[in-house]
């Protein structure tokens, strides 16, 4: 069974406003990493509000076609159920960080599954290990730079430890070292069995991942094996990728 | 000194409780020195008192003149013919007004010597709803949050070559009414957003939750939380009789 399965997606965000996602199709394994990309505008995290069942908080918004998650029609579960499926980061991380120090937003999350003290400890020292950013642990989050809030918003999602992980452009304001950290992240936590869904603009930062999904104005252009897609520059200098 | 956040807040509620029973300058001058002696010995920075009181400034003259001039008592300081503006009474009373808001802001500063995770967990140990602690903190967070936007705004309108302090006030009304707006609906948007960060990270997942820390009282708070109440019952009831 597919860990996320999007059936005919379609959303708009105003009933008879524009069609922001046109009858998007694809699937997720768990093991498995796909990259997001196209231009601005074109929907991408609209797509992630979809999945990790964020848009359903815009009561004007209209959508239909399925979402599954591990079988599970998000539709069914309740806002906070829906944190057991999917873990997601937000594009604008100013508005998911609200903790008096990093340590207590990661501990956040693990604090709400109601996990004894010394499991809490444990993922949060994991989560920032990972990211390398023990450094910032009595920080706190408001004052950091753009870059390392991203960091502290993906450790405190980490720290869920979700099977399904929605990254909106994460690494977008990260220095070539942060890069490296979140992908080798990434990669461990495929290796791990999750299934990754990581929205970015730089293929470079993400051309590990298995497949690349090509959004344009609201629907799927091309879903292909990354080594085959980033081969083909005429295409994505077509499109304006590159 | 260290203490538990729940012994400051009991401290603080029996500070501005006195505050509100007390009338004369001099009583309410003594908790004044008491508050800022607590203070100082939880090594807060007083300045921050200052600039918390700065925008109530004016509202804190204005209250001072009233009573000063509408609670004529005493000996007659200064008099228009036979109205007596100034007079000892008034004067007496205007200030106990202004030292009383002194008093209950220092008093506030006791819940700023604390981090807002031990508030949370303080008011949680005393098994207030962990979601009506959050509904607080947040509220608590992002007041100085909104408070900048608020400034940024006027600042906007400022640079646009706009000087406020030329606008008549019917006209400032109606422009600041209309600046509050945007600042509102963005406030909303930002908690909106908040919310559905914090359910996507599973809050209120379960009725309960679990916490990294704890904390735990000490014998100096048991004796805090004994004293301060007995003492300012005792207070209240001298003053009231
Ligand atoms: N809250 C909203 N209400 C109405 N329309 C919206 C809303 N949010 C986004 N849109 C519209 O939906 C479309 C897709 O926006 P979306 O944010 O998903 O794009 P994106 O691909 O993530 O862009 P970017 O790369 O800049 O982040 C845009 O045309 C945008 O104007
Ligand atoms: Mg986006």
């Amino acid at each position: 069974m597919e860990t996320v399965m999007v059936r005919g997606l379609n959303y708009r965000y105003h009933p008879g406003g524009p069609l922001v996602l046109k009858d998007i199709s694809f699937q997720v394994a768990g093991g498995e990493m796909v990259a997001v990309t196209g231009l601005s505008g074109c929907g991408k995290s609209t797509l992630c509000f979809c999945i990790s069942g964020a848009a359903r908080h815009n009561r004007d918004g209209v959508m239909s076609g399925d979402v599954l998650l591990n079988g599970k029609d998000t539709r069914e579960l309740r806002a906070a159920e829906l944190a057991l499926e999917v873990g997601m980061v937000f594009q604008d991380p100013e508005t998911q960080l609200f903790s008096p120090t990093v340590e207590d937003e990661i501990a956040f999350a693990p604090e709400n599954l109601c996990l004894p003290t010394a499991q809490i400890r444990e993922r949060v020292d994991h989560a920032l290990d990972l990211l390398g950013i023990a450094a910032l642990r009595e920080a706190n989050p408001y004052k950091l730079s753009g870059g390392e809030k991203h960091l502290v918003a993906l450790a405190a999602v980490l720290a869920l430890d979700p099977p399904v992980l929605l990254l909106d452009e994460v690494m977008s304001q990260l220095d070539r070292a942060g890069k490296k950290r979140v992908a080798a992240a990434l990669q461990r936590l495929r290796d791990m069995g999750k299934a990754v869904i990581a929205v970015e603009h730089n293929l470079e930062a993400v051309s590990f991942a298995d497949r690349l999904l090509v959004m344009e104005k609201g629907t799927l252009l091309c879903d292909e094996p990354t080594a085959s897609f980033l081969a083909d520059r005429v295409f994505l200098n077509t499109r304006g990728l590159l | 000194m260290k203490l538990d956040p729940r012994a400051k807040m009991v401290m603080a509620l029996c500070l501005s409780g006195l505050a509100l029973v007390y009338n004369s300058p001099l009583h309410l001058l003594l908790l004044l020195a008491v508050t800022v002696a607590l203070l100082l010995s939880f090594r807060f920075e007083l300045s921050a008192i200052g600039s918390y009181l700065k925008p109530f400034l004016s509202l804190m003259l204005f209250l001072f003149l009233i009573q000063c001039l509408f609670s004529p008592s005493g000996r007659v300081l200064l008099a228009v013919g036979t109205l007596p503006l100034v007079t000892t009474g008034g004067l007496l009373t205007g200030a106990g007004v202004v030292l009383r808001i002194v008093v209950v802001t220092a008093a506030a500063m006791l819940l700023a010597t604390f981090s807002s995770r031990d508030f949370i967990l303080g008011l949680v140990q005393w098994k207030v709803p962990y979601e009506l602690a959050f509904m607080v903190f947040i509220a608590l967070r992002f007041l100085p949050v909104f408070r900048d936007e608020l400034v940024n705004v006027v600042t906007a309108v400022q640079l646009r070559g706009v000087d406020l302090k030329k606008v008549p006030w019917g006209q400032k009304i109606a422009m600041y009414s209309r600046l509050l707006f945007p600042v509102i609906y963005g406030a909303m948007l930002k908690a909106q957003r908040l919310a559905v960060s914090m359910e996507s990270r599973g809050f209120r997942v379960y009725p309960r939750r679990t916490y990294l820390r704890r904390l735990n009282f000490r014998f100096v708070d048991y004796m805090v939380m004994l004293v301060f109440p007995v003492i300012t019952i005792m207070l209240i009831v001298l003053q009231v009789s």
